[in-house]
């Protein structure tokens, strides 16, 4: 079509050859495109993580990454979290610990858990770490800071953490 | 969204000379720009992708300081070792921005461009003189309590919602540019625009020209912190913001910094309150009337009053911390 | 109580007299009976949903399908002069611009919102898009059709639409005020005793005015539709709470017979209200359906959740208590303000002063204004969680000036009956929560005066508040089908808003046909089942209970009739349990259900049960309770407010999933939260425009902004009820806002009267 620009995409493994309008998000990419509506839209504003995908290795915002820019990269979602070993292990922790009600959030909020436990390895300082020198422990306060982008309005906030805690612990 | 035609630039003499072509827009990550695109308050007919030009190091400069390239994320800025270390009020001033996953695509550039968040000018059924120069302020007289206190104008009352430009005004930092008319820097106090009558110029970017870095100066070692207050514990833009930088040697302040957040249409430095400070005595009385001073020609609207106390006791109580 | 007889569209005192009359009904001998029900499950959609394998409405994407977006209009109040569509439909992909010019008809229907109207699931009497009339800022005024999202939003953008401006009313001023006939829960105006009489003999009293801001539900999941038509059957996902009342209303509105109407919606992404009415869009998805030829999907934008949906209305309350000096409270005079619009959703803010306290002098008085916004509608605790900000503040206020703990003022003033109707009460364990709270929280370690507790810049506190909330069972009917294979499917048309409900019933119903769960799969939200109206009011579980009962209790007759030559035969129905995979008379014989359909050379036998009101519950009245015990630390400096500490004790009758009902009540506390310390939807009154409308500017509590949340259930069986359980939906977002009000006050010495207690309002 008319102005629609050709991308390589490699999602979950599967290498997709996509032409795109520009103005096409990621997320409406992996969802009306691709069918993987695992991925939610929540907002479409990134003010609520709903939509939270890994991009190379990252979490962002899938509903504010332009598609076409994501050309040659790797995105990871919620439909291949449980061939990975810590995703699998966050699925369990979730079910162990009640950590979501509605389950619309789910998705971005396990994408994200990859992507701060990531941060959190590389020693990646957040708002609430008191010594920016050194590596800050992943206590509650940091886990809560670091999970902000990730709003749930059923309110599985206490759930989420307890299964972040276990899932760190290990 | 409008559509728009989509190049990716392959350098920076590239994406300058697409711009020289006619009006584009540069998009980095996309994190405001392509918000505002979606709103139709931007409305590019040409897309630059600069995402991937070679600009996202971070590099040591000859005389000690840095240099952040303008395609940096925020996150990476946030989480290196020398900004932790040399500038740790920057690396605060981008922890407390955004949200985790914003803070992985925005970058320093877009950071700086990044527009007001004022819903009136989000609101295309609004009278907004940044979005439609002559149409009129509807915030004015409207719902202004995020608004601005200092440096606004009849026109526009809107404030910048950058964390991370109150810390590089606070440390002086300068914003390297190119363009079709060559390079040039200027300093970061510098480069944001005050409204006046023209709300809707907001820097002194001109026509086709790109960010390419900032340079941050090097500082002795320095106590400094940059803290801010807003309506929730995170992910939440600023009602006021602060960074502030303190020096003293034997109860003598010889270096004072602060820079104000949430308070105006940029990053907000408070000079004369740094003039008091400086060659005072480190004690209650200095902060108080600094604290004064930062303020003092603070003009509220019907809904933004309490700024103006809330940034005295943030600065006051941060002198006092720091001290 | 009300609020059932207005869902069965009889006068509130006709019913009341009448449930007089009847004799109690039975008594759900499951309520006590150890087994399934109360142990502690995971949730049995989990596995689906931390896999991102549950569809939701949006995510269908049906074939040929074409993407609708609406065009909000600009104005208040008018008319619509002309639209100017040839812009739009020159924009590429672009198939129609529905206006009022060329949509199809729409029958206008009752407003099931107003509750007096209680077929179909319509949120509002007015004609959207046959009418040139603008009723609100935000009105649907137009819809694009394109075939990408893409093309959708900006054809919408390139519809012109001009307009005749009216002028509009948008404050809530107390000169428009009037007293509406209905109330939504409750009555308007009740008068009990003499409340000038009572403030007069009082030793203390307060007065004071509440004020709470219009809020939204945000729910993460915007609302969405997608409609397809096959000749004249009409297919519709609809992100609904009450897919069967969006049924009805789509076949009146298009003239369908009920059976040409398939409504689903098997989940939703949050609810808690803003999904139980069915807003302007569902209707016009399937308008542009029908002039597409093609099946639509319309999904609100963020923004227009805002401006396309509505929310709890804002409230005022001016409120007065006496008591005398042993802390008896002497009168309470509640007179509460809301806003609302032609269609009268009277949010009653004085809910919690009629029921929470013995007090022989009750005056309580709800009024509105009419206001040219959209509909407001429920929110979870619709009257009574703005409301007892109001009321439970204004205790804790009666409390400072008594010089008494507000525990211990809560308890004296504890009822023994409804303190209006003098009715009994189908059982309330309030004090037995108030206890509970407190030991949990550690109350009684608190400083006794306010600002006596400083860490830093951070001042400490520790506040309670009561809540309470109404309980009804309401209308509903499943179809069980046992196969040959001794498994059960129940089909519902409710769903699954993230309560559990299905987790709940697949274990009450597992302990009813005394099989194990897994023998038991429970699917919900398809409309064609059977008529069930439970679109919210925390009902579901109690209902689906009471219609699995009757379902259990048609299926013994059933199998009664087929088991003819078996050890059953000549067995009533009375004379045999459901355990053990079977029919048993106590005397230990019985068939199992496989072999009864084997003998039977069946397949499978199928019956619909349908929910009964017990009787008692009318005649009596029934609600839920709770007691929050919330510590907050305020900076001394800025004003902000963290809540680090929170205990919660419920009273909700018996537990039947002790997991989720917990998380539940989090949810609910968490909501509490948020609208004590930060949300609002602002309003510009100059031009009705919903200013904050984003979710980057509407605040709701983030991870950071939540403590863990203690949540203890007294956990005793109500009698009167199915399960004994009660409807817990809704009563943990009650007290809440109060709790922490009373909080800042023992720590800042600072009393807040308004919503939300943002930094600024601390400062002074």
């Amino acid at each position: 079509m008319n102005g629609h620009i050709p991308i390589h995409l490699n999602v979950n493994g599967q290498a997709h050859d996509l032409s795109l309008d520009p103005r096409t998000t990621l997320l409406d990419c992996l969802r009306e495109r691709l069918g993987l509506t695992g991925t939610k839209k929540g907002c479409d504003q990134g003010a609520c993580g709903a939509c939270t995908v890994l991009l190379d290795g990252e979490r962002v915002n899938s509903c504010l990454t332009p598609a076409v820019q994501c050309d040659g990269m790797e995105v990871v979602t919620i439909e291949a979290m449980a061939d990975d070993e810590l995703g699998a292990q966050v699925q369990q922790a979730f079910l162990t610990h009640d950590g979501f009600q509605c389950g619309y959030c789910t998705s971005g909020q396990i994408c994200s858990i990859i992507g701060m436990l990531a941060e959190h390895r590389e020693g990646r300082p957040s708002a609430v770490t008191e010594d920016l020198a050194r590596p800050a422990p992943l206590n509650d306060a940091e886990i809560r800071e670091r999970m902000a982008g990730n709003l749930c309005r059923c309110g599985a906030y206490n759930g989420i953490v307890a299964a972040i805690r276990e899932v760190a612990a290990v | 969204m409008r559509e728009f035609a989509y190049v990716r630039a392959s350098g920076v003499a590239e994406a300058v000379g697409l711009a020289a072509e006619g009006p584009v827009a540069h998009l980095a990550g996309g994190t405001n720009l392509f918000d505002l695109m979606r709103e139709e308050v931007e409305r590019p007919e040409r897309v630059v992708d600069i995402s991937r030009l070679p600009l996202s190091a971070i590099d040591d400069l000859p005389d000690g300081g840095l240099r952040l390239g303008a395609l940096a994320r925020n996150a990476q800025v946030a989480a290196d070792d020398r900004i932790r270390r040399r500038y740790p009020v920057l690396a605060r001033a981008l922890l407390n921005g955004a949200s985790p996953q914003l803070r992985n695509r925005a970058t320093v550039g877009g950071n700086l461009l990044q527009r007001t968040r004022c819903r009136y000018f989000y609101d295309l059924g609004a009278a907004c003189n940044k979005r439609s120069p002559g149409a009129g302020c509807d915030a004015l007289g409207g719902l202004n309590r995020g608004h601005a206190i200092l440096g606004a104008s009849e026109s526009c009352v809107a404030v910048h919602p950058s964390d991370m430009c109150v810390a590089l005004a606070a440390l002086d930092a300068t914003v390297n540019l190119t363009g079709p008319e060559g390079d040039r820097s200027v300093p970061i106090t510098d480069f944001h625009l005050l409204p006046g009558a023209t709300p809707q110029v907001e820097t002194v970017l001109r026509d086709g020209e790109l960010v390419t870095s900032v340079d941050l100066p090097p500082w002795p070692p320095v106590r400094g912190t940059y803290v801010k207050v807003r309506d929730r514990a995170s992910y939440a833009f600023a009602l006021v913001s602060a960074a502030v930088l303190l020096e003293a040697q034997e109860g003598t302040i010889t270096v004072a910094r602060i820079a104000l957040g949430g308070v105006a249409a940029k990053p907000w430095r408070a000079y004369a309150a740094e003039e008091l400070l400086t060659g005072a005595a480190t004690n209650e009385q200095a902060f108080d009337e600094a604290a004064q001073e930062a303020v003092a020609g603070a003009r509220p609207l019907r809904h933004n009053a309490f700024k103006i106390e809330l940034a005295r006791r943030l600065i006051r109580r941060t002198l006092v911390e720091l001290s | 109580m009300t609020f059932i007889s207005r869902s069965y569209g009889l006068g509130t005192r006709v019913l009341g007299k009448v449930a007089r009359l009847l004799p109690d009904g039975r008594h759900d001998p499951l309520s006590t009976r150890p087994g399934e029900i109360g142990r502690d499950l995971h949730r049995l959609d989990g596995p689906a949903k931390v896999s991102g394998g549950i569809r939701y409405t949006a995510d269908h994407v049906p074939a040929g399908l074409a993407y609708a977006v609406a065009v909000p209009s600009t104005i208040a109040k008018g008319r619509v002069t002309a639209v100017e569509t040839s812009r739009a439909l020159a924009a590429p992909g672009v198939l129609l611009v529905m206006t009022h010019e060329n949509a199809p008809p729409m029958k206008p229907t009752g407003a099931y919102a107003t509750l007096r109207a209680p077929v179909g699931a319509a949120a509002m009497t007015l004609p959207i898009l046959n009418t040139d009339r603008v009723f609100w800022h935000g009105q649907p005024v137009a819809v694009a059709v394109a075939e990408t999202q893409e093309q959708a939003e900006h054809a919408a953008r390139l519809v012109e639409v001009r307009y005749a401006p009216e002028p509009a009313v948008l404050s809530m001023s107390e000169e428009a005020a009037y007293t509406p006939a209905h109330s939504v829960l409750e009555e308007s105006r009740t008068v009990v005793g003499d409340v000038r009489a009572g403030l007069a003999r009082a030793a203390a009293t307060v007065r004071g005015v509440y004020s709470t801001p219009a809020e939204y539900h945000n729910a993460l999941e915007p609302h969405a539709t997608v409609a397809r038509w096959d000749g004249d059957d009409l297919t519709v996902h609809d992100a609904s709470q009450y897919p069967y009342g969006v049924k009805e209303m789509l076949a009146k509105k298009f003239g369908l017979p009920l059976d040409r109407v398939h409504v689903l919606a098997p989940y939703i992404g949050g609810g808690f209200g803003g999904k139980t009415c069915a807003w302007p869009h569902v209707a016009l998805t399937v308008a542009a359906a029908k002039l597409a030829g093609r099946p639509v999907k319309l999904a609100l934008s963020r923004t227009q959740t805002y401006l396309m949906t509505g929310g709890r209305a804002p409230t005022r309350s001016r409120i007065q208590l006496g008591a005398d000096a042993q802390g008896r409270l002497t009168a309470i005079v509640h007179d509460a303000l809301a806003t609302c619009t032609t269609d009268e959703f009277a949010e009653a803010a004085i809910a919690a002063s009629r029921h929470l306290y013995a007090c022989p002098n009750i005056s309580a008085h709800q009024r509105v204004v009419q206001v040219d916004r959209i509909q407001n509608a429920f929110f979870r605790g619709p009257g009574v969680a703005p409301g007892s900000f109001a009321m439970e503040s204004a205790i804790d206020e009666l409390a400072w000036e008594l010089g008494m703990d507000p525990l211990e003022l809560r308890l004296r003033n504890e009822p023994d009956r409804d303190p209006v109707s003098g009715n009994r009460f189908t059982s309330r364990h309030l004090r037995e929560a108030y206890l509970l709270g407190a030991e949990t929280f550690g109350w009684h370690d608190r400083a006794t005066l306010p600002r006596a507790t400083r860490d830093g810049h951070w001042l400490v506190g520790q506040g309670m508040a009561a809540a309470i909330n109404p309980d009804a069972v309401l209308i509903a009917a499943v179809r069980l089908r046992l196969s040959a294979d001794g498994t059960f499917t129940i089909h519902s048309s409710t769903n699954e808003l993230g309560a559990g409900t299905s987790t709940a019933q697949t274990q009450a119903a597992a302990q009813r046909l005394g099989v194990p769960m897994d023998k038991i799969r429970f699917l919900q939200g398809d409309s064609d089942v059977a008529k069930t109206r439970i679109p919210g009011a925390s009902a579901a579980t109690t209902t689906l209970a009471s219609a699995i009962w009757n379902a259990r209790d048609l299926l013994v007759r059933e199998l009664l009739k087929l088991a003819q030559g078996t050890p059953l035969t000549g067995l009533r129905a009375g004379e045999v349990e459901t355990r053990d995979e079977g029919l048993f008379a106590r005397d230990g014989r019985g068939v199992t259900y496989r072999r009864i359909l084997e003998l039977a050379g069946r397949d499978h036998v199928e019956v619909t049960g349908k929910s009964a009101v017990p009787y008692q519950t009318l005649k009596r009245t029934t609600s839920t309770y709770g007691a929050h015990f919330a510590e907050v630390r305020v900076d001394d400096d800025t004003g902000e407010v963290r809540v680090t500490r929170w205990a919660g004790a419920f009273d909700g009758g018996r537990v039947v999933s002790p997991r989720q009902a917990a998380s539940q009540m989090r949810g609910g506390i968490i909501q509490g939260i948020g609208m004590a310390l930060m949300e609002a939807t602002l309003l510009d009154e100059r031009s009705g425009r919903v200013v904050n409308a984003s979710l980057a500017e509407q605040h709701i509590p983030t991870q950071a902004d939540v403590p863990d949340i203690d949540v203890c259930f007294v956990d005793r069986p109500d009698p009167q009820t199915p399960l004994g359980a009660k409807g817990i939906g809704e009563l943990g977002i009650v007290g809440v806002a109060a709790a922490i009000a009373n909080a800042i006050y023992h720590a800042t010495g600072k009393r807040v009267r308004s919503l939300p207690i943002s930094p600024d309002k601390l400062l002074s």
